[in-house]
């Protein structure tokens, strides 16, 4: 979970958009920061990371699919292909964008789990400290 | 995309074969806008917007993008812009996902304050309950001291044991009341008055003072008990609060049981106002019909702005205990909902399904079951918050009376 996070911060950093932004606040980050190169790089060590780190499907979903934008960000930067680099760096920004939702998701889960075991176990002291009758 | 990156993804196989298929293809052959349009037409996609408008807008912006291009034959570019819009609207999507969550934990963590309201007022309980029985075996003991002396024939002995006696009766049930003699004993008035009658006894019977020469004692002893009641008073802020309480909630059920359709009883959790047939069967959403019950309980939780309410689903025994536990936590939501709605402070308003865990009746009778299909509004027994203990009125071995 936490190396999930920092997957993601970190190269929501290398595209300059605040990983802890609200999702409104994401809409208008414009792409600067690390080289093209650099942030290719990043993604697909990133993708790899989470591919091998979660258990969660959507969230394994969206890494692959992190792996093939860093692909063909590749290609396109081999190419020189300026129009195709563009349309893959807003398509690798919108991804990063649906990870940190899928994150952040995944962490109110794990926290209203341990909200329900905690109220289970307070029920069952109760329980204890005053046995209901036999109806 | 390779085989080796393919083979780490744990999600679903249908997935990595759609993926697998539109990587090994280059991607969709036609610019697919319809995936976007369906999410956008489904049920939830109302909340989306409303929850989240600057992602939806973008979302919708690259969708007309997808459109145009598509229709213009550019097909990267639509291609583009219809993946764009996908991805903005899943995130979207989850971040309401997200926030149902949130909702859901804040709902908990309520439920858990109040439940351990209930463990601290329970083992205040169970405390008191093991200091009453203490007290009444010392009672005890006290009384068969008494019943001896009456074998002396002293005059205290019968005011004595009949003092005794009436106060473990009246505390027989009553743990509060029981702990409030400890304050007559520990100030040893019953024990003095006890004593000094068996000496009195004594010297009575060696001859070396005469009889009934103490007889005023028990007189004294009792005008000092009263003077200790009095005086004990602030100490005893907790058994206040227990009465203060039980008159708030008397008050709340002599209102409630004039309510139509509804049950109303006093227990140690607080008052319970039961309603049944809220629910047709197999609902969650109240029946229009039975609102104005609903709102005649709000009505009545207004009017006691002090007391929190927690309201309890049950239903009677199915086949899928677990079903029947969701069944009984939305129909109590709901209930809880209908309260909030007709102005009922959502801060004092908690909801908890119990399944069929709590029958009132027989099950194996079909009114047993109606019966045992019911939603229960408990106006909470505020928990006791002690003071810090003022310092004792009495010194030891002092004059009591002073």
């Amino acid at each position: 979970m936490v190396r999930t996070s920092l997957c993601v911060a970190a190269l929501s950093a290398s595209l300059c958009m605040p990983a802890k932004a609200s999702a409104q606040d994401d809409a208008n980050a414009e792409p600067e920061g690390l080289p093209f190169a650099a942030q290719l790089l990043e993604a697909t060590a990133r993708g790899h990371r989470l591919l091998a780190a979660t258990p969660e499907a959507e969230v394994g979903a969206a890494a692959l699919e992190l792996l093939r934008l860093a692909d063909e960000g590749q290609l396109a930067r081999a190419r020189a292909d300026d129009a195709e680099t563009e349309r893959v760096r807003t398509a690798l920004r919108a991804q990063l964008r649906l990870l940190e939702a899928l994150e952040s998701r995944a962490e109110a889960a794990e926290r209203v789990a341990q909200a329900e075991r905690a109220l289970i176990q307070a029920r069952r002291d109760l329980d204890a400290l005053s046995p209901r009758p036999s109806p | 995309m390779t085989w080796r990156r393919l083979s780490r993804f744990r999600g679903p196989a249908w997935a990595s074969l759609l993926i697998f298929g539109a990587a090994c293809s280059g991607g969709p052959r036609l610019v697919d806008v319809g995936a976007y349009e369906r999410a956008r037409a489904a049920p939830t996609a109302v909340e989306v917007a409303r929850r989240y408008p600057k992602l939806s807008a973008e979302a919708d912006a690259h969708h007309a993008v997808a459109v145009t291009a598509a229709r213009a034959g550019q097909v990267a570019e639509a291609r583009h812009a219809a993946r764009l819009a996908r991805t903005t609207w899943a995130a979207a999507e989850v971040y309401v996902d997200r926030r149902g969550f949130r909702a859901r934990l804040a709902e908990l963590q309520n439920q858990q304050r109040l439940v351990e309201e209930e463990i601290s007022a329970a083992r205040t309980r169970k405390r008191d309950a093991a200091r009453a029985e203490e007290l009444k075996a010392r009672l005890h003991a006290l009384i068969a001291r008494a019943t001896a002396l009456k074998a002396t024939q002293h005059p205290a002995a019968d005011l004595l044991t009949t003092a005794l006696t009436d106060l473990v009766r009246a505390a027989e049930f009553d743990a509060a009341r029981l702990i409030q003699t400890d304050e007559l004993q520990a100030r040893t008035t019953f024990e003095a008055a006890l004593a000094w009658a068996e000496a009195d006894a004594a010297a009575s019977r060696s001859g070396s003072a005469p009889g009934r020469v103490l007889s005023p004692l028990p007189e004294r002893a009792r005008a000092e008990a009263r003077a200790l009641l009095t005086l004990a008073e602030p100490r005893w802020a907790e058994d206040n609060h227990l009465a203060a309480t039980n008159r708030a909630l008397a008050e709340v059920l002599r209102e409630a049981v004039a309510l139509p359709e509804a049950e109303a009883t006093l227990e140690g959790r607080g008052l319970v106002v039961t309603l049944r047939a809220l629910f047709r069967d197999g609902e969650t959403t109240l029946n229009p019909e039975r609102l104005a019950s609903v709102r005649l309980v709000a009505s009545l939780a207004q009017r006691h702005p002090d007391l929190r309410v927690r309201v309890e689903g049950h239903t009677d025994p199915r086949k899928d205990a677990a079903a029947a536990m969701q069944l009984t936590d939305d129909r109590a939501r709901s209930a809880a909902d209908a309260l909030v709605a007709a102005g009922v402070d959502p801060g004092r308003v908690a909801s908890v399904g119990r399944g069929a865990d709590q029958p009132v009746a027989d099950n194996e009778t079909r009114d047993g079951r109606v019966r045992n299909r019911r939603v229960e509004f408990v106006f909470l027994r505020p928990a006791f918050t002690p003071k810090a203990e003022p310092k004792s009125a009495f010194s030891p071995g002092g004059d009591p009376a002073r």
